[in-house]
């Protein structure tokens, strides 16, 4: 191929050429058969890469393919759509959250369960027996007067 | 005639005398006492108190009675030693010893949180003594035991008659169990210092069971050239009295020191010695830890009875 205008027909294709450089290429296009060539090269790449992005609906319409004139300078182009990466991250920092805030409550409860399984000295319940009152309280003995706690 | 009338009123006069002596030392015989616990368990749950059991105790002063409780995952051992100090006082030396199971270590093993507590209480009958097993904890929840003594007189064939305890209200579960004994409190300790086999110094105290008492034992040696100015400090603690037949054993903890009158100075010679026998029998300890005893044979007898007045149930 003696022309050097591979880049500039995938620019056209991109629409990222001015009017007047657009023109310049479509009637070199019309002249250049290996130009014409390269631009269904272009063209049939572009189908296939597109085909999975229509397939999945992420590619509203074909218009969305144009770049505007603002968009030109970036050209990295996302699988996924921004409000899309942003919600699966919160999600992500969210599980996340949730894993650390909660997991060691269970190591506290398995414990608790191992506690309770451990066979209580006399076998009674805590429901009926005095150690409802077992606060885990140090024993103390003290004097009192005699007259109050009878009058109670 | 008139030989029979002063007889007579001779007679009327020593009768008289005999008889006011008589009253005299009636008097001066203390009235015979009775002491009475009531052991009562108490709810107090927002402001409302309920009694869940009630249990009396009474006998002669020097009852010993523990308190314990089990239930769930605690245990609670106490012990009371009561002695009547004075006609309106009442020495209480409380033992308590929990026990909670607190969980399972990293291997699984059961952890248990353990104390340990003793107190003495001066208490009047006008008192009582509050025992929280669980402590204070909730305001709105607490268990209580109250100990409130009185003191009753008694026949002098009531002194002598054994513990009585009545249950008068019981928990069903049986969690709080409850167990009164009567044994001497005070002692008479007498101890002997020999040398080779010769009796050269004697002292005796009276000891309150699980205090210690002193003993003085004067070593100092007539008739040899040198005199050995020094006395032997005797500590002793009677720390068990054990029902058994024949006869009741008595396990004492002691230690001697040597003293120096002259110096002032005090060596160990036996520190945490122990001992048990038969009561009243004569038990023999040497003195080999100092050298300087060691060459004159020295050994301690001792000899230990209840006081007087004192017996066991």
């Amino acid at each position: 191929m003696k022309c050097d205008y591979g880049e500039q027909i995938s620019m056209l294709i991109d629409g990222e050429l001015s009017a007047a450089a657009s023109e310049k290429i479509t009637t070199h296009l019309i002249e250049c058969e290996d130009c014409r060539a390269l631009e269904r090269d272009f063209l049939f790449f572009r189908r296939e890469i597109q085909k999975p992005a229509a397939e999945l609906g992420l590619v509203s319409s074909a218009a969305s393919i144009k770049v505007s004139e603002k968009q030109k300078e970036s050209r990295l182009k996302l699988l996924f759509p921004a409000p899309a990466i942003a919600l699966m991250a919160l999600i992500c920092v969210g599980l996340g959250i949730w894993y650390f805030a909660f997991y060691p409550n269970k190591n506290k409860q398995i414990s608790s369960e191992r506690e309770s399984r451990a066979v209580p000295e006399t076998g009674y319940s805590n429901d009926s027996s005095l150690a409802r009152f077992d606060k885990g309280g140090r024993a103390e003995i003290y004097i009192a007067p005699r007259e109050t706690n009878e009058n109670q | 005639m008139k030989i029979n009338k002063i007889l007579f009123y001779v007679f009327l006069t020593i009768f008289g005398i005999f008889l006011a002596g008589d009253k005299k030392s009636a008097a001066r015989q203390p009235t015979p006492t009775h002491v009475r616990f009531q052991l009562t368990t108490v709810a107090e749950s927002s402001g409302k108190r309920e009694v869940l059991s009630q249990t009396t105790i009474e006998g002669a002063p020097g009852i010993d009675f523990n308190i314990d409780l089990q239930t769930g995952n605690f245990k609670m051992q106490s012990g009371f030693l009561t002695d009547l100090i004075a006609p309106d006082k009442l020495k209480l030396r409380a033992a308590l010893n929990t026990r909670r199971f607190y969980g399972t270590s990293p291997a699984n093993l059961p952890l248990y949180e353990e104390d340990s507590q003793t107190k003495t209480f001066e208490i009047s009958f006008n008192e009582m003594l509050v025992l929280l097993p669980f402590g204070r904890g909730s305001m709105n929840e607490t268990l209580k035991i109250e100990i409130t003594p009185t003191l009753l007189s008694a026949s002098a064939a009531d002194a002598k008659t054994p513990i009585k305890i009545n249950f008068d209200k019981q928990i069903p579960s049986g969690e709080i169990t409850v167990s009164a004994v009567k044994i001497p409190h005070r002692f008479i300790v007498e101890a002997f210092l020999l040398s080779n086999n010769r009796q050269i110094a004697a002292g005796s105290a009276e000891c309150l069971l699980e205090e210690i008492g002193e003993i003085i034992l004067d070593a100092k040696t007539s008739g040899k050239p040198q005199s050995v100015d020094e006395s032997l400090a005797l500590k002793i603690k009677i720390d068990k009295y054990t029902r058994n037949r024949p006869k009741d054993l008595v396990g004492i903890n002691f230690s001697v020191d040597r003293k120096s009158s002259a110096t002032g100075e005090s060596f160990s010679i036996i520190n945490g010695a122990a001992a048990i026998n038969i009561i009243g029998e004569e038990f023999s300890y040497r003195l080999e830890n100092d050298q300087r005893l060691k060459n004159q044979n020295y050994e301690i007898k001792f000899r230990i009875r209840p006081a007087p007045g004192e017996q066991a149930d």
